[in-house]
């Protein structure tokens, strides 16, 4: 981000000294959450959508659904694919302006194409086998940064919200024809993915002596480094990486594994159980956590 | 206010994609109510194609219904509309009929009853509520609710809604009979068979009523004789692969109902596929658009060679009969000659239209309690199946001629369904039949309306040529110019003139009508006459492609008045008849003569004579005898089809198309004879010289218009086409080289035998069957000129149509090209557009394919009434006639003198021996065997108690030996007929 220090020194100190009692300057705890609010089915384009604010993070999540062939049988492993695309807009923060932002949304897709698709049945996604198979396209548009790790967060969110919202159109092979499909024209005629066990990620920040989930921009500054768990609810951890420059011993990391996974399981049941209640409403509706 | 409509479509390409449309609501939709206090009244203006015709009336249809007595609106459903259009549409349904817009967009998916609806709605009170654009009346989807739910729950709430804004006056919501019924409290719901049984004198309309009570499902003890259709994209995708399925267009075999064919193309070859038996042709009705799947060829079998016939005359008893006997007709025997054969697994588009028939005479033995409305309906089209319909007219549809539609075929039904439409009039009158034939034949034949009249010139039959008419035309009114044409002719459209010009060259000139000069691109009066395609010629009567002020006088190139033509001159060499230069012109003549074939070759002949005109004849003959040499050498054929015999020549000019009327044999409606035609040389003259023409203006308007020219092609037929001949000829010991046209053309000469003169013309009608149609064709759709332009039977590689613009459309339209360029009138720019030609073009083809048909059955119908007329006088009519075809239980005879073909059915079968390679028939009793070609003599009479049109004749042979019959076994089953 810039160079200019968002913080004095003053500041930082402060940050880290209350983060060392267990204190944040807006009162939470070190594994608390902003309030969460997640929207689904906003754009009509798009076969699913989900638009989340938490904190300074605005993101909306678009995802559309393309029907490609197989092109060379040999190449193919019998499965969908879906394709992770980020855009910062300059919205955010005029420091996004032309392409600043690319650094940030390369590590969510990153992350996110590392993490998701090993957790989605791909094998779900082919139409007619050894012909045509659906490509999820998942466009990610932040529309406000607070902090990376908290983004990384929020998005995971959304991403996941807007693949239980999506609608995949009802296609049945033509009898008789097993390369051929057709397409049901009822929009009510559609299967939904299992996103049971999409993961989605808790990102942790060294401040001074203490792992923190959902920095402010202020924390993220007074923090050493970040590290991202993709958690889901059947496996747990899935995926762990990195983030920042600074260093981290791994004796802690391991101290925090068994509350970082209920940090990620707690999270993960409140998504699905708001998700599902109103899962058979086409209404928008708006829920959150805490 | 919006709400969002979004479905999934797949594209050609294969992609899904997303459609999102955004649905706006309103609240100032009128409801229709004329006097309706709370809507805000529609500017009713005829130049808004928005606006509504017409609003319902205040005291609606008070009193016409037993059900509903009071003032009420009819509401039908989708269902309603588009199964019960003739009930819907019929004047004695009334008007205030509210379609709402769900129903409306239903509609406009099925074109046939949308134009049909589009065209009442223009007359009849008929309003289209947007219930789906009103704010009261839409709501969206909700989750679990499946279309056509959804559309009915919109129609119902929106006549919920209307019948609380309407208060005083009822809706009545008119739904099929087997639909759920609705539990609407405020709205009255009738079947619509419950309804319409309501109305006052509903009889006819209650015949209208189509049957629905089949939709698809079927019980399970009810036997189905047929196979399931598969569904189009199954089809689609069949026929995609290129070797699953093929689609084509289904003809039932004219002769045997049991039989037809479909021409698929398989790996770029044409190929014509047989499918034989109810089962495999799988309620396929000739001209629908199937798909089929060939069957493997070790089950491939020869053509059956019967022909078969159904007893169109009792009830049947029993349906087991007929299917016995269909295995007997397709049992397998030689297979030397095997055809592919293939079976319909579904129907692509089915092109049911209306069919002319009438009902089966009932069985009065019969117990009629049972099914006493259930009546057979006979088609006049042997194409088509009986249809199984409802009446309870029949007492007074009995004698009538009457029109049904289909409805349905369903599986477990022999018959498909269908209802009656209307009735044409008593069978056997002239007037009926003639209607008939026009109908069965989609012929327009309505008076020309007013808007087309307007566009004749004012001055009606006093108009006159002006000063801006001769403006760039040649004047050649001094040339001595004159027309030679069959007798009795009004329309001539073509008029000739020869001079010696030294030098040993003639100018010989050609002046054909210039109708291109009074209709004009985008009038009515051309829509008129482009719609039509041609004028029909049926016996003694003729309907014109134009007005008769047009085509009988101020086109008609008569003596001694001057005319707008459009001329070709050419100078010939007098000896080789090589030509030297062409010409093209705008010109004005005036005709010395009008002379008929006879007086032109009496002139000709008449040593007395030596003035202009008849020097200019002896000059046009002496160039047509070189042109015909040298056309016939070239590979021309000479043929001969069943009318021409009779009227000497169809076509004096061109030996392609009916002829003008006046070649009509006299048969007045009391007296009825016919007279031979005589042939004169100046009839093949004037023949060489249109055909000249024409091929001159094809070669000049293609060099023009490489794309855009209308030509005419007459593709050589394939070699498969001409196994009739070659079989014929093989029987009777000739050769046929079918190889090429020249070849043809000679083999067909040299088949002559001494004692049979009538066999050369046998070979020739026998040739002509063989052939392919000559066809019109823009010539930018064709790829490959050298290939697909050439006219086969004129052995020219390049021909149009450019002779006889008064009755046929395509020569309008090449005058109008021609006009362009030879830079006399800048052609209309929408008419430079070859889909629009192409369209014009198959247009064309179709109305000429009627009007062909259409002259054949006229003929037919008179032949029949000369032979009633003579079977109620006393003396049943005996005629001479040939033996065309020998098939296994029948013999084609051909009666030159009636140029009519007849089935004579070889019964019992027992007494006959059938040689099918030496196509033979021998009769047992007399040990005399009858061949191909044979001449025999029939005695025609009429069976005054069969119904329809072609049971109605009974032949009798007489020589060379007499054929007794048992009275019994007529009334089995086969009949004999035309």
């Amino acid at each position: 981000m810039s160079l200019l220090s968002l913080i004095s020194e003053g500041e930082r100190r402060y940050i880290c000294g209350g983060i060392d009692c267990g204190l944040r300057s807006d009162g939470r705890s070190c594994d608390d959450y902003q309030l969460i609010s997640v929207e689904r089915d906003v754009t009509h384009n798009c076969d699913g959508s989900a638009h989340i604010r938490c904190g300074h993070n605005d993101v909306l999540v678009g995802i559309k659904l393309e029907m490609e062939s197989v092109q060379q049988l040999q190449d193919w492993d019998q499965c969908g694919r879906i394709d992770f695309s980020a855009d910062m807009t300059a919205n955010a923060s005029p420091v996004f302006e032309g392409r600043h932002g690319e650094d940030i949304t390369n590590i969510l897709v990153n992350l996110f194409s590392e993490s998701i698709p090993q957790c989605l049945d791909l094998k779900s996604l082919v139409v007619v086998p050894n012909k045509h198979f659906w490509v999820i396209h998942i466009d990610i548009v932040v529309l406000e940064c607070g902090s990376l790790p908290s983004l990384i967060d929020s998005a995971a969110i959304a991403v996941k919200s807007a693949l239980f919202d999506t609608k995949i159109p009802k296609v049945s092979p033509i009898l008789g024809d097993d390369n051929d499909f057709v397409v049901s024209d009822d929009e009510f005629e559609s299967t939904r993915l299992d996103v049971s066990s999409v993961p989605l990620f808790v990102t942790l920040t060294r401040i001074s002596g203490r792992y923190v989930v959902d920095v402010t921009r202020e924390e993220e500054e007074a923090g050493v480094a970040s590290i991202s768990f993709a958690i889901n609810s059947t496996e747990g951890i899935v995926y762990v990486k990195k983030l920042k420059s600074g260093s981290l011993h791994p004796e802690p990391i391991q101290q925090i594994h068994q509350s970082v996974q209920k940090v990620g399981n707690t999270l993960n049941e409140s998504l699905m159980s708001k998700l599902s209640t109103d899962s058979l409403n086409k209404g928008k509706i708006s829920f959150s956590f805490n | 206010m919006s709400a969002i409509k979004t479905f999934h479509r797949k594209t050609k390409k294969g992609s899904v994609v997303k459609v999102v449309r955004e649905h706006y609501l309103r609240e100032d939709i009128h409801c229709g109510r004329e006097s309706c206090a709370d809507c805000q009244p529609f500017k009713q203006s005829s130049d808004s194609p928005f606006a509504p015709k017409a609003y319902l009336s205040d005291s609606p249809r008070v009193g016409v219904s037993a059900v509903t007595p009071l003032a009420h609106y009819v509401v039908p459903d989708f269902g309603v509309v588009y199964s019960q259009l003739d009930v819907i549409i019929d004047p004695y349904f009334g008007c205030d009929i509210i379609l709402m817009q769900t129903v409306w967009d239903e509609i406009k998916r099925n074109i046939t009853v949308f134009s049909q609806i589009k065209q009442v709605m223009a007359e009849k009170r008929f309003y289209v509520f947007l219930n789906e654009y009103n704010k009261n009346t839409f709501s969206e989807r909700v989750f679990g609710e499946s279309i056509a739910e959804y559309k009915q729950r919109l129609v119902v709430s929106a006549a919920e809604w209307l019948q609380s804004h309407l208060k005083d006056i009822q809706l009545v919501l008119i739904v099929n009979s087997n639909e759920m019924k609705l539990k609407s409290e405020s709205i009255q719901c009738f079947p619509i068979d419950k309804y319409v049984k309501s109305l006052k004198d509903c009889v006819n309309l209650v015949d209208k009523l189509a049957d629905m009570s089949t939709t698809g499902e079927y019980a399970k003890d009810i036997k189905l004789i047929f196979d399931e259709h598969l569904g189009l994209d199954a089809i689609q995708s069949g026929i995609k692969s290129g070797t699953k399925y093929f689609q084509g267009k289904y003809y039932t075999n004219r002769l045997n109902y049991l039989e037809g064919f479909v021409m698929i193309s398989r790996n770029g070859e044409e190929l014509n596929v047989l499918i034989q038996g109810s089962l495999h042709i799988n309620r396929a009705i000739s001209d629908d658009i199937v798909a089929i799947e060939l069957l493997p060829e070790s089950e491939w079998t020869s053509k059956s060679d019967v022909v078969l016939e159904v007893n169109e005359d009792l009830e049947d008893n029993g349906d087991n009969r007929e299917d016995r006997e269909e295995s007997v007709i397709f049992k397998k025997e030689d297979t030397s000659t095997k055809t592919p054969m293939g079976r319909v697994v579904g129907i692509i588009r089915r092109n049911w239209r209306q069919y002319c028939g009438v009902l089966r005479k009932r069985n009065e033995n019969m117990n009629t309690s049972s099914m006493s409305n259930r009546h057979l309906f006979v088609p006049l089209d042997r194409k088509i199946p009986f249809i199984r319909i409802e009446t309870r007219q029949y007492e007074h549809l009995k004698e009538q001629r009457i029109v049904v539609a289909i409805d349905s075929w369903p599986r477990d039904s022999k018959y498909p369904k269908g209802h009656y439409v209307r009735c044409v009039g008593a069978a056997g009158t002239k007037e009926t039949e003639t209607e008939v034939i026009l109908l069965e034949n989609d012929i327009p034949h309505m008076e020309f309306s007013n808007d087309v009249m307007k566009c004749l010139p004012k001055e009606g039959r006093e108009w006159r040529l002006s000063e801006e008419d001769l403006v760039n035309r040649t004047d050649l009114r001094g040339e001595a110019i004159c027309s030679v044409d069959p007798p009795g002719c009004t329309d001539i459209d073509d008029a000739l003139h020869c001079k010696d010009i030294g030098n040993g060259l003639f100018e010989i000139g050609v002046h054909i009508a210039d109708v291109s000069h009074f209709i004009k691109p985008k009038t009515a009066l051309d829509r008129e006459a482009a719609d039509r395609g041609t004028s029909v010629y049926l016996v003694r009567q003729r309907i014109d492609m134009i007005p008769t002020l047009l085509s009988s006088d101020l086109c008609s190139l008569r003596e001694d008045v001057d005319r707008l033509t459009f001329s070709v001159i050419w100078t010939l060499d007098a000896n080789t008849a090589e030509i030297k230069t062409t010409k093209f012109m705008k010109s004005v003549i005036r005709s010395r003569a009008s002379l008929t074939y006879g007086e032109a070759q009496n002139r000709i002949d008449s040593p007395h004579m030596n003035d202009d005109v008849t020097r200019g004849l002896r000059g046009l003959l002496q160039i047509s005898k070189i042109l015909n040499r040298k056309r016939i050498e070239g590979g021309a054929l000479v043929l001969a089809s069943a009318n021409e015999i009779k009227f000497v020549e169809m076509d004096s000019e061109t030996h392609e198309n009916p002829n003008p009327e006046d070649q009509i044999p006299e048969k007045s409606e009391k007296v009825l004879k016919i007279e031979a035609k005589q042939i004169y040389e100046t009839n093949s003259m004037i023949e060489e010289f249109m055909l000249l023409a024409n091929i001159s203006v094809a070669k000049r308007i293609y060099e023009e218009f490489p794309s855009l020219s209308l030509l005419r092609r007459h593709p050589t037929p394939s070699s498969s086409n001409f196994e009739d001949l070659m079989g014929c000829a093989k029987s009777k010991g000739y050769n046929m080289d079918t190889s090429s046209g020249k070849s043809l053309s000679d083999s067909l000469n040299k088949a002559i035998d001494p004692d049979n003169p009538f066999m050369n013309l046998m070979f020739r009608m026998v040739t002509t069957r063989c052939m392919t149609q000559a066809l019109y064709f823009c010539s930018g759709s064709l790829a490959d000129e050298t290939e697909n332009f050439g006219h086969y039977g004129l052995a020219t590689p390049i021909y149009t149509h450019f002779t006889s613009p008064i009755r046929r459309y395509a020569d309008l339209m090449v005058h109008r090209l021609l006009s362009h360029v030879i830079e006399y009138e800048a052609i209309d720019a929408s008419l430079l557009n070859q889909k629009k030609m192409h369209e014009l073009c198959e247009q064309i083809n179709f109305r000429n394919k009627m009007a062909r048909q259409a002259s054949r059955s006229s003929n037919e119908l008179h032949s029949h009434l000369l032979i009633k007329d003579h079977t109620s006088s006393g003396k049943p009519l005996e005629e001479e006639g040939y033996i065309i075809y020998v098939k296994k239980n029948a013999l084609q005879i051909f009666i030159p003198r009636l140029a009519l073909e007849l089935s004579y059915f070889l019964d019992p079968k027992e007494d006959w021996i059938y040689n099918e390679f030496e196509l033979t028939q021998q009769y047992l009793p007399l040990k005399y065997t009858l061949k191909l070609f044979d001449k025999l003599k029939v005695r025609l009479s009429v069976n005054e108690n069969a119904l329809s049109l072609r049971s109605k004749l009974v032949i009798e042979l007489i020589e060379p030996f007499c054929v007794q019959k048992q009275p019994k076994e007529k009334s089995n089953k086969k009949l004999k007929k035309v």
